[in-house]
């Protein structure tokens, strides 16, 4: 599905290919996740983004082994994780890929100081010589995070929402892992220490070189955040591209109706009531949809047909479900219908 | 702030202590905000500052540990003025709850009965504020589930909340709380734990209630765009005080107060381009310690001498903006907002002029 690609194989992280992830519940079959693809590149931040129920925590469950693919592969560094059968070789690949939860009280074991809830992952993971050598380690890390040493005896309650996440972030980090994956790890904090949190994140990411997966569904932090970003609707992918591409040019009319629900910090600009975007009335079937390459990095997943309408000389025909601002922005781009970047 | 002829709600000098097992925490410090009839009021802050406390307060509904010290909350209705924290809690259940001020909640389900259905609940919630019979209530609840966009209200009045979406569960809480009329509607983080999209239809649905219906509107948010969107008039809280308040023009285009800039540089716009998010250093004070001076001062890059001495009056700027900060003295050094928000807010005033423009 990713021929394009091909190239890039040297530096590939993790490959998720054709993921299926089924819940049976009560004699009903729950689809999580269909026939999702994606790759995350050593040193790249790839952001999911989608409503709630679109599968996006799924995935991630997905890779970290805490949910059981139904088929489809993930591979990383090269090697299959969805062939272990045993839950002690996982554990010990899991080394490398660590995850920070959205809420950082529920996560965070309350019996437990900071400090002993950090050089937990040292002892799991059999880092560190001695203890005297993992507490070191773990003054570091907290230093790393921006949490005093002194406080590494207190306990989770001890500590505001954002320090807590600080410390999640921090149990993460102290194994050196390669790839973090990030569910919705802001979505709990106020504006302001989330900007504190998200700053951080970017400056470990270029620090430490490490790759995130950042699932979340606040879309301009997203943009903050990632190299790249997959947009995902009722279990499907649908596009993915470098922020710049898919803000200044989604051609999903599922990407365009998330965009112009954003609110904007603009009290003048009132999108007019913009028609919902209905999967059921769109007329669209995600499962018919094959992935059209947009440019190198920018692809979206639809029929040959609706391919041809949205980026087509039909343009106007179904811009009337977007947004006056949003519209405004694509029309510039159609005196180009070709997209090629430039 | 003086009295409008067409204000509803009137906040007076509020002040609200928890008494707590620890000491005591002194949540609200002297908040002042007044409600004009068919106007939104935006009440924006972090967690904490004391938004949900005070509107709280105007519904009687603080916990059982909360000692309201001074205040007056006025309420202007049709049969003249009462003030509210002088009424007994029974009273204002049978006069004003629901029947004149209704609030809707951050989270709907944890705010509809599971074990009722949608109907059940619509029916009580009208028959205890009205003497009407069953069929004309379920006549009524039909008729508010299709105001807040539920397209088949019969099949809803079946149902039970678990088998609704976050965004439909919400509708029924804004239906219930409009089914007595009332002349306000408090929302406290009505979206917040809604995905933006739905987010953006119950925006929307707030918004064509309160011009269909002419209800005003206090909204509490922490998210700066759904201000900018819904509000009319924005109160900034922080640390239990309203420490700027204007319009939503004032606030956006020439804020004034240090917190205003810090939380207006927080938030990432689509439009912006990559670069460092501006944060404001440290946490809000602990408010169970006596506060000194500016509470904002010891995170306030902006801080004069006198910020750590002397608690800063409300200076008026113009007409409807206000703002808590000894830089609005005449005396204080000219201190200009940062750069990059000063950019910002000019992007924003432009990209504005240009969406008029067209």
């Amino acid at each position: 599905m990713s021929e394009s690609k091909q190239k890039n194989v040297k530096s590939k992280l993790l490959c998720v290919d054709d993921l299926c992830m089924y819940f049976d519940a009560k004699g009903k079959r729950v689809k999580a996740s269909e026939h999702i693809s994606f790759e995350i590149r050593e040193g790249e931040t790839y952001g999911l983004v989608g409503e709630s129920g679109s599968g996006k925590s799924t995935i991630g469950k997905c890779i970290i082994g805490l949910n059981k693919a139904t088929s489809g592969s993930i591979t990383f560094c090269g090697e299959e994780l969805t062939g272990i059968r045993k839950r002690k070789e996982y554990n010990e690949k899991m080394k490398d890929i660590q995850m920070i939860f959205q809420d950082p009280m529920s996560s965070l074991n309350p019996k437990k100081t900071v400090g002993e809830i950090i050089r937990e992952a040292l002892v799991i993971q059999k880092i560190g010589k001695n203890r005297e050598e993992q507490e070191k380690t773990v003054a570091e890390i907290l230093k790393k995070v921006g949490i005093p040493t002194e406080y590494r005896n207190r306990y989770p309650k001890d500590f505001s929402g954002g320090q807590r996440q600080r410390i999640g972030i921090a149990r993460a980090l102290v194994v050196n892992p390669k790839l973090i994956i990030a569910d919705e790890c802001i979505a709990a904090l106020d504006a302001s220490v989330q900007a504190q949190i998200v700053n951080m994140l970017r400056q470990i990411k270029e620090e430490t070189g490490t790759s995130f997966l950042f699932i979340s569904h606040d879309l301009t932090m997203v943009r903050y955040l990632s190299d790249r970003i997959g947009v995902l609707h009722l279990g499907y992918l649908l596009e993915e591209g470098e922020p710049e591409e898919l803000f200044e040019d989604p051609i999903h009319p599922y990407t365009r109706s998330l965009l112009a629900a954003i609110p904007r910090l603009n009290p003048v600009i009132q999108p007019e009531q913009v028609d919902p975007y209905n999967y059921a009335s769109s007329g669209i079937d995600y499962a018919l949809g094959v992935w059209h390459d947009v440019s190198e990095t920018h692809r979206v997943r639809c029929t040959d047909a609706e391919y041809e309408l949205w980026t087509g000389e039909t343009q106007e025909e179904i811009s009337v479900e977007m947004s006056a601002e949003i519209q405004e922005k694509t029309h510039k781009k159609t005196d180009k219908p070709g997209k090629e970047r430039t | 702030m003086s009295k409008m002829p067409e204000d509803v709600i009137e906040v007076k000098n509020l002040d609200i202590t928890f008494k707590m097992a620890t000491g005591d925490i002194h949540a609200i410090r002297g908040v002042d905000f007044h409600l004009m009839k068919n106007e939104v009021l935006a009440l924006v802050g972090e967690s904490g500052c004391g938004k949900s406390i005070s509107v709280k307060t105007i519904m009687g509904i603080l916990p059982e540990n909360a000692v309201i010290n001074s205040g007056e909350i006025l309420y202007h209705g049709k049969d003249g003025t009462v003030d509210l924290l002088s009424k007994k809690f029974s009273w204002r259940q049978k006069n004003i709850n629901g029947s004149k001020i209704s609030m809707i909640f951050q989270d709907p389900m944890t705010s509809l009965n599971p074990t009722m259905t949608i109907g059940a609940q619509l029916i009580t919630a009208i028959r205890s504020h009205e003497d009407v019979k069953k069929n004309e209530a379920y006549a009524r609840s039909i008729e508010l589930l299709r105001e807040v966009g539920i397209t088949e209200p019969e099949r809803t009045m079946g149902q039970y909340p678990h088998q609704l979406s976050g965004g439909m569960r919400q509708r029924i809480v804004i239906a219930i709380a409009l089914s007595c009329n009332p002349e306000i509607l408090i929302c406290d983080e009505p979206t917040t734990a809604l995905d933006v999209t739905i987010q953006n239809r119950i925006l929307e649905l707030i918004q064509k209630i309160q011009q269909t219906r002419g209800v005003s509107v206090i909204f509490i948010t922490h998210n700066l765009g759904v201000v900018a969107k819904i509000a009319d008039f924005v109160g900034v809280m922080y640390a239990g005080k309203i420490i700027e308040y204007g319009t939503v023009f004032d606030i956006f285009y020439d804020p004034r107060h240090p917190y205003t800039w810090g939380l207006l540089s927080a938030v990432p716009e689509i439009s912006d381009n990559k670069g460092e998010l501006y944060s404001i250093p440290g946490t809000p004070p602990n408010l169970a310690n006596e506060i000194v001076g500016d509470a904002f001062a010891p995170r306030n890059p902006y801080a004069l001498a006198i910020d750590f001495k002397a608690e800063p009056p409300l200076f008026k700027i113009s007409k409807t903006h206000y703002v808590a900060s000894w830089l609005a003295d005449e005396r204080a050094p000219k201190v200009e907002m940062p750069k990059e928000l000063s950019e910002r807010i000019e992007h924003i005033k432009q990209e504005g002029m240009d969406y008029v423009g067209i």
